[in-house]
């Protein structure tokens, strides 16, 4: 099998190290005998979304996510083609916000999303940053990771994670992210396909079974990755009380 | 009447606290409660430096400090650990005299950047220095650019600033200010014409995001940048490193004024530089300022010389969640050509809050390693497995890497395992807990 990764906007929304969600998935899935091509795009590439079985969005500063949003807003078409086709997407960070109807600056002022899923998010004055616990209903461990923002999101329909600790997706939330078909967006930072070996192992099985539902996953385990998860839950649980 | 009251207070809280060792915040924390205003009615010297920035305030200052006092200046000056407004102000108020005059030639004050604003409300100074502007505790201080709209808070205009030309985004505040002097670093032989790292900060003008075009990298974003929309570029600096010479271990300044280096660094070149351009400023002369920076010490905090089970040793302090710190320690160990052991040791990211936040260790080019030199790598601390999962993807021969949390079992790997030079990064947070098991000798 061969599988293309996009990294949308990699040098423009990697403010935490996010590159890692595509180093350790690309490797992930190579274990499995795939054919793995990487092709990191930016500001003024073309790109045919449709060409590929995932794409990776990470954070950036506000200005940042406003520039990446500018660009991506002619290609609203081809992005809900894709996504409607299941094509697996991951944004982490403010990005997922992008998705969304629209972004509301603390001055009023608002610049439309690519209004792909009903929600919107709200910029803060000031920012939020905790250590989190999540649990999804797909998943059977909890996550675990890190949100460090600048802005609120409100109105999810079909929210990704329920909070255990920390923070949600705004200030009246439990529950945090968003899940549309094959599209995951969180406000979680940085690589949590790293630190979470069991999403990491979703996510590769979902790509996989979009391109060929027969596919035969074999379970692989990174020993170092498996510890790393459990020291962390491990402390944050203790945290948690 | 109240004014001499608090810097009554002050003088005497601060003694106590010096008494019995505690910090030095305690004392301004309690003047500027009772007297808010109180920065506003000092009378202070004309020469007033701020230094602020991400990385090398500290040193920065402490050179700055140390080339007045060798050339006859009086100077007051915060040490580590008291450069917010309730550090500043307890220091302000123990040098001044009970009317509130402080009679020194100079004001020496490292601000944390967090903080300059707060501080630049009551004091104004003559000099306001950016060291550079990183990725820096994310978790607490936010992105580079919030840092950015913070320290240009309550910039005036009579304030001159004092700017790295090199650094795209704190070089910024130069633009359409007529008070600026700028510093540099020019292309020489260690210049790289692409960006190696794993990030890359200065691939969009902070000021309109056009693409940068950039004509070398230092390192990280720190280079030559030119933006083709807005024209924010790298200006000429008046005070620039014109050679470095890494194998005789010194530097020149404006083609004739050479420095020698104790510590063969990068990092240690853009302090010194930064001390020699302020100093140049406060009117020193260029030989005498030389004089007091060759062979510069770096503070025993920052360079540890240790031997353990009859190796030779040195940890290399670097900062947790500050990706370029790491990177800088990590280039003067790629540079050395014996063969070494390199520990990494994170086990509480940070000494003043709680986080499980790991992300920066895929910010840090630990790439840098995978070179021959390097004979094994110890992993070790609570984070050792994420370090272990980053190293994973580096393309460095996993026969050469040991994992462990457990910090006995880290020295147990040292010395059944360690061959040629062992160098350890770590930061302030975990030092200790490494000292406390070798010798130590400087």
């Amino acid at each position: 099998m061969e599988l293309r990764i996009l990294h949308l906007y990699h040098d423009l929304l990697n403010l935490y190290g996010e590159v890692g969600n595509v180093k350790i998935l690309a490797k992930n899935l190579m274990k499995q005998n795939i054919q793995v091509t990487v092709k990191s795009s930016s500001v003024g590439d073309e790109i045919e979304f449709s060409d590929y079985d995932f794409i990776y969005l990470g954070s950036g500063t506000e200005k940042n996510q406003l520039v990446a949003l500018n660009d991506l807003s002619p290609f609203t078409n081809e992005l809900r083609d894709a996504i409607d086709q299941g094509v697996v997407v991951l944004a982490t960070g403010n990005s997922f916000e992008i998705f969304g109807q629209y972004i509301r600056e603390t001055d009023g002022k608002i610049y439309d999303g690519l209004n792909l899923f009903n929600f919107h998010a709200e910029r803060s004055k000031v920012r939020t940053s905790a250590d989190i616990i999540y649990s999804a209903d797909f998943l059977e461990k909890n996550i675990v990771g890190f949100v460090n923002k600048k802005s609120m999101a409100y109105d999810i329909d079909n929210y990704l994670f329920k909070v255990k600790f920390g923070v949600g997706a705004n200030e009246n939330s439990n529950v945090e992210g968003i899940r549309e078909n094959n599209f995951f967006g969180t406000y979680i930072i940085g690589p949590i396909l790293v630190r979470n070996p069991h999403f990491l192992d979703y996510i590769s099985r979902l790509i996989c079974h979009a391109k060929d539902p027969n596919f035969e996953f074999k379970e692989i385990k990174n020993e170092n990755q498996v510890k790393a998860f459990e020291t962390a839950l491990f402390e944050l649980s203790k945290r948690m009380g | 009447m109240k004014k001499i009251f608090v810097i009554l207070i002050t003088k005497i809280l601060y003694f106590v606290g010096f008494l019995i060792g505690r910090g030095s915040s305690l004392p301004g924390q309690i003047a500027l409660k009772i007297y808010p205003d109180i920065l506003s009615k000092l009378v202070l010297p004309e020469n007033i430096v701020f230094i602020t920035g991400s990385n090398g305030k500290t040193t920065t200052a402490g050179m700055i400090n140390d080339v007045l006092i060798n050339n006859g200046f009086t100077v007051g000056y915060n040490f580590e650990g008291s450069n917010q407004i309730e550090g500043i102000t307890t220091l302000l108020l123990r040098i001044s005299d009970f009317s509130g005059r402080i009679n020194k030639d100079a004001l020496v004050l490292e601000v944390d950047e967090r903080y300059t604003r707060h501080v630049l409300k009551y004091i104004t100074p003559k000099y306001y220095v950016v060291t550079n502007l990183y990725r820096d505790q994310l978790t607490r201080n936010g992105h580079p650019e919030e840092v950015y709209a913070i320290i240009e808070q309550g910039v005036k205009e009579e304030m001159h600033l004092v700017l790295n030309t090199d650094d795209p985004l704190s070089s910024m505040m130069g633009i359409d200010k007529k008070n600026v002097t700028y510093f540099g670093v020019d292309k020489n032989s260690l210049s790289k014409e692409n960006n190696t790292s794993i990030y890359n900060d200065g691939a969009y003008c902070p000021h309109c995001k056009e693409k940068l075009e950039y004509e070398y990298y230092h390192y990280n974003h720190i280079g030559s940048y030119k933006c083709e929309k807005c024209g924010h570029k790298r200006h000429d600096p008046e005070f620039r490193v014109t050679a470095i010479d890494f194998d005789e271990g010194n530097f020149i300044i404006n083609h004739e004024h050479r420095i020698e280096l104790n510590f063969k660094s990068f990092y240690n070149i853009y302090n010194l530089l930064t001390a020699f351009t302020v100093a140049s400023l406060l009117g020193v002369k260029s030989e005498d300022i030389c004089l007091s920076l060759n062979n510069y010490i770096l503070k025993k905090e920052r360079i540890i010389e240790f031997q353990v089970a009859q190796k030779k040793g040195m940890m290399i302090v670097s900062k947790h969640e500050n990706s370029i710190s790491y990177n800088q320690s990590l280039m003067y160990i790629a540079n050395q050509k014996e063969e070494c052991t390199v520990v990494i040791l994170v086990d509480s990211i940070s000494r003043k809050y709680y986080t499980n936040e790991t992300s920066w260790l895929w910010d840090i080019d630990f790439e840098l390693l995978k070179n021959d030199n390097v004979k094994r790598i110890i992993l070790a601390g609570k984070y050792a497995y994420d370090l272990g999962v980053r190293f994973d993807h580096t393309g460095i021969d996993l026969d050469k890497i040991t994992v462990t949390p457990d910090l006995d079992k880290m020295m147990d790997s040292i010395t059944e395992t360690a061959v040629g030079k062992i160098y350890v990064l770590t930061c302030f947070s975990d030092k200790q807990k490494y000292i406390d098991k070798v010798k130590v000798w400087n």
